[in-house]
């Protein structure tokens, strides 16, 4: 009986690590930062995908985005979907930070291959989101794949 | 009384699957509140109270279980209630928990449903068909363990009195022993087999369960119904909107088949009931 | 016309030296009742297992056994199965399926016979056998006397002409035992099925069939009718086991007929010059009270119905105490509440000695490899009391391997090892032929001679009449009759021994065979 003790410790500790907020708190706490970056998220081939209902390809087009020294692409991808109040689910922690979904549209939803990707200048890291620190200046784009990624121009990762 | 188990186990096994079947896939709060109303009702006529408030409070349980915690892992869905550090929480997550857990429930409340109508003998027949053989050794293994179990605790028993050996040491020595005893009746057991004639020829299998007029009847019913329920489907959208499709006259046949097919036990049990009271009066 | 023709047949097992059948000849007709009888380990169960192709035991066989003029080899499987039954000794362990209805089906369904017909044979054997109510029963749930009784069902559905029976009704309660043998009895009346039954429990069978083979080492030694017969047998040792009446004829060298039920045996009495008072000692020869139990209730179940109501029993330092009483009354129940397996909620046990217990099947009491392994768990000198108990030479020897009466005796010594005071026995005598009971009641009489006082718990009202002290009589959870044994078998007019019921009202206080000998002037 002395380890039940233990369930309401570790209740109010996940408790307390959490910040709950209604969602009007949430998003009108805007964070700045000393440098900018451009994101835009699209998903042009969900649209084009057979049987899918999508119909708007730009979710967000070239948006300036403020970030402080140290950011990574999952903190100015962040500050964009909160200031534009867009949805967004992912998984993982740390380093390893996976978005599964962006603006209720969810990996594998186009055919078992699909899901989101994202480049930088151009480029598809090979590392998470959160594990690339970002420069001022630079252009991310998140990038809907139905092909692993070949059909948004990442060569890397098919081979 | 459990009239329904008059019915071929065949029959009655094509039964389960086809509501089991459209339980799991509809996803649809609708058809499993029904399933579960019909599922309750025949176990409240056929099974005694007290088990059955046990398995709805289980139910209870899980069914609450999973609706709160489907929220904390699913994002998805507009009407954000609120949110816990980067996450939100959404009304969507909660309804798509509530009915995940419903189905859950329904799905535990027809397996009992299915273990009150499926005994050990139907359970045989069943085998049967595939393999009287088979169908054997579920006979022989049903009718083991029981006798194994009763002469490990007689052994015990007499070994806790005689020997003042420790616990475990006694229970490995009247295993054991168990096992030799078993061993030598199975010898007696074969001879048994043997003198009558097993081997002797290809084995047939026989089981008191015939295909009557009356299982054809449940059959063919219970098929269009199900027929009726799959083909007229309405799909409920969760994510990222709840979307409640509107219903017209086709639509409303298909809810209208599958609450019939999940109240046909209930209903069958309570005609016959009514009947037999008829009966009574009568006399 | 003649179903079994035995020609010369000799046997011997592939280790044996010696000869377990020689030279046999025997011709059976069709629709026969035959008795075999002899003692342990003469050939009865190999002789009646050489005619059931599928059970002949392996060794060196010469002569030929022939059925309906065919030789027994030649039957194909189907055939010998379908047309020779068999019936085995141990009533549990012969079931195959978990279900009354699916065990009288086995034997069809192993023939390759279509459902239907399976379905209107099992229906009709089971209403012939009275099994319409345990059709659907578990198999588990009968009693040892149903068990046999489905055994026997289930291969008359295969509608066999021969049935061989191999000590049927030895683990039997004496009721079932009767009620066996009279539907056999039916069945041969019924259907003209051939008969073929070894047995030791003679007091039914042997006034019901047609002719007695007596097997001696091998042998057979006398072949006649039963009256016939007991005079061929009144030298032989194998004559003490013979039915009550036909013990009292044996002895008592009459010109008159041999009597061979009781109503015979009453008959034979009045035509005698008898004394009509057998004087007996009725003191009792124990004192002082080692156990006792008062007002003992108990149930398995919480809302079970109670097994014991009341209980209360008294038991005398160094006496043999019989409990009687039916299967299912609770005899078995009470040993266990004695002994502390089981517990009672309401009640007093008294008794400041050391009990010990001896199971109903004496294996329980086993569990090593040999039997020197086995008494070693207990204590290290066991090599006196096994010597004493002839069992020295089996201390090497595996204790399922022993015949019964050794088994018991082994197992009587592994418990007195514990150095009881008080003795609790269950069904001693199961399976038993009267030479191994007087064995076993001559051990018990010599441990109250050490002070052990023995309560058995026995459906065995002979061996009750011939060694307790005292009896009592178990029924609706209580004891509700009890006397020093010879004053409770006079007064008891069902529940006594067959000398008893041969003797009422002729001669007062005779209880067994040997009391009306001694009551006969000249």
């Amino acid at each position: 009986m002395k380890k039940l003790i233990f369930i309401p410790v570790l209740i109010i500790f996940v408790l307390t690590s959490c910040s709950i907020k209604s969602a009007d708190e949430y998003y009108n706490n805007t964070e700045n930062g000393t440098l900018t970056a451009t994101i835009s998220i699209n998903c042009s081939t969900a649209v084009k995908y057979k049987g899918s209902k999508r119909k708007k390809a730009n979710i967000l087009t070239d948006y300036k985005v403020n970030f402080n020294k140290g950011d990574t692409v999952f903190d100015a991808f962040k500050t964009a979907c909160k200031n534009k109040k867009i949805q967004f689910e992912y998984s993982g922690m740390g380093d390893n930070i996976y978005i599964e979904g962006i603006d209720y549209l969810y990996e594998f939803e186009c055919g078992e291959h699909s899901g989101w990707e994202y480049s930088v200048n151009g480029d598809f890291p090979s590392v998470g989101c959160n594990a690339y620190e970002l420069k001022n200046g630079d252009t991310i784009r998140w990038l809907y794949t139905c092909d692993l990624g070949v059909d948004i121009g990442n060569k890397y990762e098919h081979t | 009384m459990n009239t329904l188990k008059n019915f071929n186990p065949i029959v009655l096994l094509i039964y389960f699957i086809y509501v089991l079947f459209i339980s799991i896939f509809s996803f649809n709060p609708i058809l499993l509140i029904s399933g579960m109303l019909g599922a309750v009702l025949y176990c409240l006529v056929v099974s005694d109270k007290r088990s059955l408030l046990k398995s709805i409070a289980a139910c209870i349980i899980i069914l609450l279980a999973v609706t709160i915690t489907n929220p904390l892992f699913s994002h998805n869905g507009k009407t954000v209630l609120f949110f816990i550090n980067d996450n939100r929480v959404t009304l969507e997550a909660f309804v798509y928990g509530a009915v995940l857990g419903l189905c859950i429930t329904e799905v535990i409340l027809w397996f009992k449903c299915f273990n009150l109508v499926f005994d050990t003998e139907r359970f045989i027949f069943l085998f049967g068909k595939i393999s009287p053989k088979l169908a054997l050794v579920l006979s022989m293994t049903l009718r083991f363990i029981p006798n194994f179990i009763k002469s490990f605790r007689e052994i015990n028993r007499t070994q806790k009195l005689i020997s003042n050996k420790r616990r475990l040491k006694r229970y490995l020595n009247s295993f054991s022993a168990v096992i030799t005893q078993a061993m030598e009746n199975s010898i007696i057991t074969s001879d048994s087999m043997n003198s009558r004639g097993y081997g002797s020829k290809k084995r047939t299998f026989y089981s008191r369960f015939r295909f009557t007029l009356s299982d054809a009847g449940f059959l063919i019913i219970t098929s269009v119904l199900f027929v009726l329920s799959v083909v007229y489907k309405t799909d409920f959208t969760y994510y990222p909107e709840l979307i409640f499709p509107s219903i017209n006259f086709l639509e409303a046949l298909g809810y209208l088949s599958f609450i019939i097919l999940t109240f046909i036990p209930f209903i069958y049990e309570l005609k016959e009931g009514i009947r037999w009271k008829y009966l009574i009066s009568k006399i | 016309m003649e179903i079994f023709n035995i020609e010369n047949l000799s046997f011997k097992y592939n280790k044996s030296p010696k000869y377990a059948l020689k030279n046999i000849n025997l011709k059976v007709n069709s629709g026969e009742f035959l008795l075999l009888i002899g003692q342990s380990g003469c050939g009865k169960t190999t002789l009646l297992k050489m005619l059931k192709k599928e059970l002949a035991p392996l060794g060196e066989k010469s002569g030929e056994i022939f059925y309906k003029r065919k030789k027994i080899e030649d039957l194909s499987k189907a055939e010998s199965a379908s047309e020779i039954g068999f019936i085995l000794q141990d009533p549990d362990s012969q079931i195959v399926t978990d279900k009354v209805y699916s065990e009288l089906a086995f034997g069809l369904e192993s023939l390759g016979v279509d459902k239907e017909t399976i379905r209107s044979k099992t229906a009709e054997f089971a209403a012939y056998f009275g099994f319409s109510d345990m059709f659907d029963r578990e198999t588990n749930s009968l009693s040892g006397g149903e068990k046999q009784l489905l055994n026997l069902a289930s291969v008359m559905v295969m509608n066999p002409k021969v049935i061989l029976l191999d000590e049927p009704v030895s683990m039997l309660d004496p009721i079932f035992a009767v009620d066996f043998i009279h539907t056999l009895k039916r069945i041969n009346d019924d259907f003209g099925t051939t008969v073929i039954i070894a047995e030791h429990h003679l007091s039914e069978v042997y006034r019901l069939c047609d002719k007695v083979i007596y097997l001696n080492n091998g042998d057979i030694t006398a072949y006649n009718s039963p009256k016939e017969i007991s005079v061929d047998l009144k030298n032989e040792k194998i004559g003490k086991t013979l039915p009550a009446p036909v013990r009292l004829y044996n002895t008592l060298n009459s010109d008159l007929d041999c009597p061979l039920s009781v109503k015979e045996g009453r008959e034979f009495l009045s035509k005698l010059d008898i004394n009509s008072n057998y004087n007996s000692n009725l003191e009792i020869k124990c004192s002082g009270t080692v156990l006792s139990v008062r007002n003992l209730w108990f149930r398995y179940e919480k809302h079970g119905r109670d097994i014991l109501k009341g209980l209360s029993l008294n038991i005398k330092k160094g006496e043999i105490y019989a409990l009687l009483g039916e299967n299912g009354c609770g005899k078995s129940t009470l040993l266990n509440v004695i002994n502390g397996s089981l517990k009672a909620y309401k009640g007093k046990i008294k008794h400041n000695l050391k009990l010990s217990y001896l199971p109903q099947n004496p294996k329980n009491v086993f569990v090593k490899d040999t039997l020197e392994d086995d008494m070693k768990l207990i204590s290290n000198s066991y090599k006196e009391l096994l010597s004493e108990f002839g069992l020295l030479d089996y201390l090497k020897t595996h204790p399922y391997d022993l015949s019964g009466g050794e088994l018991q005796r082994a197992a009587i010594c592994k418990v007195l090892l514990t150095k009881p005071d008080i003795l609790l026995m269950d069904e001693a005598t199961k399976g038993f032929d009267n030479f191994a009971k007087e064995n076993l009641g001559r051990i018990l009489k010599s441990l109250t001679d050490r002070g052990i006082t023995v309560l058995l718990v026995t459906h065995d009202l002979e061996f009750a009449a011939s060694f307790a002290d005292r009896c009592g009589l178990l029924f609706n959870g209580g004891i509700t009759s009890e006397g020093i044994t010879r004053q409770f078998f006079r007064e008891n007019i069902f529940y006594t021994t067959s000398a008893a019921k041969m003797a009422k009202e002729i001669i007062d206080n005779a209880v067994t065979v040997d009391d009306i000998i001694r009551c006969v002037n000249g």
